[in-house]
């Protein structure tokens, strides 16, 4: 793994953990919306299991962008938001999972980069107080 | 602390240090016996310069070929890095993928805007510290 190149990194990561998306998919449609009495064409049903593999295959590819070393926490969570934020958004719209509505795009948006927005914070304010542990140990 | 110099010639060469704790003393003992007699051997245009480790501020990889940063300047060295991460021992610290740098010769770390970890040396020079080095260093600065 260590020797492969970033981008066949991701397609290998992708690729092992891709499955879990119909699974997941499967297992929405067996527990959430049979007993709901909703029905699903089939084509409905072949574009959500393609749609969930393409998730997972990104979700998990992506956490390479963390791997590299020469980027900032900063930029590897910027990337990767924005390439997980494209697909979550073209599969919940091509699924019909969230109505083509600006205000509930524009909702789902905030709380994507809000979240993305604590995680960097956070790795910040940690990076901030191992730098502070690490100086006070040179000047001891 | 006492010393004890025994010469025996039939006995195995060795060095004990008994100490009440892990303090300055120690550590210079240990590494004055660790690099005694280290040399590698820098190469710049046509000279070749034995270098000593606590000369080196930082060892590092720049298109395939291995540098030595030191107050004399730049000099190559003919070793793959993880090579000489074992040759140098525990005076240096593996701070990413293509870098060592001399503990002694450590000034200060820093983060930047973007949360990475910076160290910066005593000769200006900087780099950054990777997340998979992380841990590595803060223990081998003795941060807990």
């Amino acid at each position: 793994m260590k020797n492969l190149s970033y981008a066949k990194q991701f397609l290998l990561i992708g690729a092992c953990f891709a499955g879990l998306g119909p699974i997941v998919g499967g297992t929405v449609i067996w527990q959430v919306l049979s007993p709901a009495r909703l029905t699903l064409t089939g084509s409905q049903i072949f574009i959500a299991i393609v749609s969930t593999y393409i998730l997972a295959f990104i979700q998990a590819g992506s956490s390479v962008f963390h791997r590299i070393e020469h980027w900032s926490p900063l930029k590897a969570a910027l990337v990767q938001l924005v390439c997980i934020y494209t697909v979550y958004t073209a599969t919940y719209l091509v699924n019909s999972w969230m109505p083509l509505k600006w205000n509930v795009v524009a909702i789902y948006t905030a709380i994507f980069v809000f979240a993305y927005a604590v995680i960097w914070v956070t790795v910040n304010l940690i990076t901030k107080s191992v730098t502070k542990k690490l100086n006070k140990q040179i000047e001891g | 602390m006492k010393i004890i110099t025994v010469i025996n010639e039939n006995e195995d060469e060795r060095i004990e240090i008994h100490s009440h704790k892990r303090d300055a003393l120690v550590e210079q003992i240990e590494e004055l016996v660790n690099n005694y007699g280290v040399n590698i051997n820098g190469y710049r245009d046509d000279e070749i310069v034995p270098l000593k480790p606590e000369e080196i501020f930082r060892v590092y990889v720049s298109s395939n070929k291995v540098f030595a940063s030191t107050d004399s300047g730049e000099y190559q060295l003919k070793y793959r890095l993880y090579r000489l991460e074992e040759m140098l021992g525990e005076q240096f610290i593996k701070v990413n993928q293509s870098t060592l740098v001399n503990k002694k010769k450590i000034k200060k770390f820093s983060s930047s805007w973007g949360g990475s970890l910076i160290v910066e040396l005593k000769n200006g020079e900087t780099d950054f510290i990777s997340r998979r080095q992380q841990k590595t260093v803060m223990e081998r600065m003795g941060v807990k």
